[in-house]
């Protein structure tokens, strides 16, 4: 058991990057944008392309991974969002993303087909016995990054000038482009920073797991997930909330079977929804009164 | 006059701001009293507390013996009570007609199991409900816009089309929200006789306006309201002669 | 020939999925990607029913609908506190949900192998087991649910439900009792559902988890924003739309898997381009709430 949970702490670690990553769109974009997954799963894919059809080695194809991702996301933005947003409400802009999530991954399964790939060298990877657990390198270095990613990420947001312009966006994207802010090159940059969460936890899952086309979806559901219940506003209550989360449901499937981790969590999503009074959630909320 | 509705002490505040302080009055039948002051007095915000809304920090309101606070907006809407609101809200992607349709009570229709088993009697009261709204949008010289979308209509018509609706849903008390603010004169006028004749039709009504000279036509009681609290209370012309009225509206 | 009595009843199965969920995604105007797992529930029902017994048609068809009307009302019932976005996610735990126990609960769904040798049910000792057979009776089904539907959408509560699409709070500001409209459309609309998935499983005899994904609840939204939210007819003709045209992929000669991709990629680009072009749809009523007014 112990062992579970302590191997939860790097799932949990990659989950809060995708929920961080999604939060931080989520507050300024204000719709869900069901196309991230892609960014997760395009930058080990080509990461493992680089490593396998160019012959770069390991680091570097990562980093190449990361910037495929990124360029994607910057690619979209400027193509089709940025226009977007402005004139379309947020149901417009979900199914767009489906649209978009439907067509991308249908280009990612043409080029890659269905089987399981690994960027790593097949193996067991060499452990570390720490009081009875043992973990392996790669998830030492997930949570390491992890940490060190979301420290100064909280940072940022808290103590920068780029962090103080991104909370005033998320207030209120109207008032913080009349006060002077320049809204567009940072809206681009939320682009950024939200793809590079997305793919170095795409890159880490990745190292720690196999790799296959489905395997942006379940961490993308299980981060907004973890976003809704932990409250948009705090970053580090967000990355908290996912750690608690998964390690609560590794230990719930350790029980019950891993096959029913998704169905425990969407139950207790929606028993969370149900009986804890989230008036942001409830319709004739904020919004809907004069 | 018996009392038709009365709100008791009802208080309300929003982060630190008082919008209601203790705030009391009673509506009789047949009356239409006039809701006077700044903005930001808490006018709306009673309207708010009466129709559900919102729910008060304390006090409570009642209607026809009905305790309005703690009950869900649908239902006092159901008991006779009908509004209009600041921001003129209408359906406006729908007719003229179909907004008048909408607001008809205890429609057959509107129950699934009539809809399916009995056509009939949905198609007869619908006809019948036309024919009503119809009378209704004609007193109001809107019948030739009833096949027009709402939102096609000037912003004084939507204003005059809001009241219609409250017509349409024989309700006994009417709270408006600037019913005439904004629109020209002669459009004004319209509206301001319809409201005037309320009293006549066995309704109330409790009027939000700033326009003192139209309200002044039609109120038969006036409060002045200021900072959440009632200032003053009376016939017009006590109220819009007290000191303290005064001063407020000339600052 | 016969492939032409496939495509005509894979079509009546789609228009009335399409139908069904216009009425949740159109008139009521709340987006819902739940809808698959409803179609699944109604299959799952007809295939214990005909498998574990020879339950007749009638039999069949009415459990399916009950089923999934009931898990519908099931699902509104606390989803409906929910502002439109949440509401979405919630109808996305349901479908995964749904998903998760076809996959997972075995001794019950097969599991991944799903359940095979469904046979159609009978009536009178009529048995649509010739695909002529079946068509007559897709048709007659997809005639009896497009009907009410349509009744529906054009009575005073179809009138109340697009009320409270463009402005909730108005519509129970006279009078409308907001919860009780969205439960029984919301219940209707899965029973319907079901229904289809009762007459899937009889047609095509095995059913598996995988025809029952999230992307096929997107596929069936596409349709239905297609062919233009809110119109009976819109739906229908996105369905026609959906479903015909990338039919047509299979005369290019494309291997099965590539085709499928293909046809995916499709229409995730018919849906993007939708929205960036015409978010009414093909024959809609309406782009998009008042929300359009926001930024």
């Amino acid at each position: 058991m112990l062992q579970v949970l302590v191997t939860s702490i790097p799932s949990g670690a990659i989950i809060a990057l995708v929920a961080l990553a999604f939060a931080f769109r989520y507050r300024v974009f204000a719709f869900i944008d069901m196309s991230l997954p892609v960014l997760f799963v395009i930058a080990p894919y080509a990461a493992h392309v680089c490593i396998h059809r160019i012959g770069l080695a390991l680091g570097i194809a990562c980093i190449a991974g990361i910037a495929v991702s990124c360029l994607l996301a910057v690619f979209l933005e400027l193509a089709l969002w940025k226009n977007l947003r402005k004139r379309a409400p947020a149901t417009v802009l979900l199914l767009t993303s489906l649209g978009l999530y439907t067509a991308m991954m249908a280009v990612l399964s043409l080029a890659f087909g269905h089987d399981i790939r690994s960027l790593l060298n097949s193996g067991p990877r060499p452990t570390v016995r720490l009081c009875a657990v043992a973990v392996t390198d790669v998830q030492i270095l997930i949570v390491v990054c992890v940490a060190a990613i979301i420290s100064s990420l909280s940072w940022a947001h808290n103590h920068t000038r780029f962090g103080a312009q991104y909370r005033a966006m998320a207030n209120s994207n109207e008032l913080a482009r009349v006060s002077g802010i320049p809204t567009t090159a940072r809206e681009m940059l939320v682009t950024i920073v939200s793809a590079l969460l997305l793919a170095i936890a795409g890159i880490l899952n990745a190292l720690d797991l196999d790799l296959d086309l489905t395997s942006g979806f379940q961490p993308f559901l299980w981060g907004i997930v973890a976003a809704i219940v932990g409250g948009f506003r705090s970053l580090l209550g967000i990355a908290a909330c996912s750690l608690v989360l998964v390690a609560g449901l590794f230990a719930c499937g350790w029980y019950a079977g891993t096959k029913w981790e998704d169905s425990i969590l969407l139950v207790g999503l929606v028993l969370t929804a149900l009986l804890i009074p989230r008036p942001d959630l409830h319709s004739g909320g904020k919004g809907d009164k004069e | 006059m018996t009392s038709l509705a009365s709100a008791q002490s009802l208080s309300k505040h929003f982060n630190g701001v008082v919008a209601l302080a203790d705030f009391s009055c009673t509506v009789s039948e047949n009356e239409i009293l006039g809701l006077l002051g700044p903005n930001g007095a808490g006018k709306t915000t009673l309207f708010n507390v009466l129709t559900g809304l919102l729910a008060p920090d304390s006090g409570a309101a009642d209607f026809k013996g009905n305790a309005l606070t703690g009950r869900t907006v649908h239902k006092i809407a159901n008991l006779g009570i009908a509004r209009t609101f600041q921001n003129l809200r209408l359906i406006r992607r729908i007719t003229v007609l179909e907004n008048v349709l909408l607001c008809f009570k205890n429609q057959p229709g509107e129950n699934l199991i009539n809809v399916f088993f009995r056509p009939g009697l949905c198609k007869r009261h619908e006809a019948g409900i036309r024919e009503k709204a119809e009378v209704l949008l004609g007193t109001a010289a809107l019948l030739e816009k009833s096949n027009d979308l709402a939102d096609n209509l000037s912003y004084g018509q939507q204003k005059l089309l809001s009241l219609v609706c409250c017509l349409a849903a024989d309700a006994e008390l009417l709270l408006l929200d600037e019913p005439v603010a904004g629109i020209a004169p002669e459009m004004a006028e319209r509206i301001l006789a319809i409201i005037a004749d309320l009293p006549n039709l066995g309704k109330s009504a409790i009027v939000i306006e700033h326009d003192i000279d139209a309200l002044k036509g039609i109120a038969h009681r006036m409060i002045f309201m200021d900072a959440g609290r009632k200032i003053c209370e009376g016939a017009p012309d006590e109220v819009l002669n007290d000191p303290r009225v005064i001063e407020a509206y000339l600052d | 020939m016969n492939y032409g009595l496939h495509i005509m009843i894979v079509l009546c199965i789609y228009m009335m999925l399409a139908t069904s969920l216009n009425l949740i995604a159109g008139t009521l105007g709340v987006i819902s990607i739940a809808h698959a797992a409803f179609y699944a529930i109604g299959a799952y029902t007809t295939a214990l029913l005909r498998t574990q017994g020879d339950a007749s048609l009638v039999a069949v068809l009415v459990m399916s609908i009950i089923t999934a009307g009931v898990a519908g009302m099931a699902l509104a019932i606390p989803a409906i506190r929910l502002r439109n976005l949440y509401f979405l996610i919630g109808t996305l735990a349901f479908q995964i949900l749904i998903q998760n126990l076809a996959m997972n609960w075995t001794p019950v769904t097969g599991g991944a192998i799903g359940i095979s040798g469904i046979t159609p049910g009978s009536v009178f000792g009529w048995r649509p087991d010739a695909p002529t057979e079946f068509l007559l009776l897709a048709l007659a089904v997809l005639l009896g649910t497009t009907f009410i539907v349509y009744l529906l959408t054009n009575s005073p509560a179809g009138r109340t439900l697009r009320a409270m699409r463009e402005d909730e709070l108005y519509s129970a500001s006279r009078g409308k009792n907001i919860g009780r409209y969205k439960i029984q459309a919301f219940s209707i609309a899965c029973a319907i559902a079901g229904l289809a998935g009762s007459l899937h499983a009889q047609y095509t005899s095995f059913i598996t988890p995988t025809g029952f994904t999230v992307m096929e609840s997107v596929f069936i939204l596409s349709m239905v924003v297609l062919g233009g939210r809110g119109s009976v007819w819109g739906a229908l003709l996105g369905a026609a739309v959906l479903v015909l045209i990338p039919e047509s992929l299979r005369f290019l000669g494309f291997p099965t898997a590539i085709a499928a991709e293909l046809r995916m990629l499709l229409y995730g680009l018919a849906l993007v381009a939708c929205m960036l072009w015409r978010p009414q749809g093909l024959i809609g009523e309406y782009a998009f709430g008042r929300e359009a007014k926001q930024k």
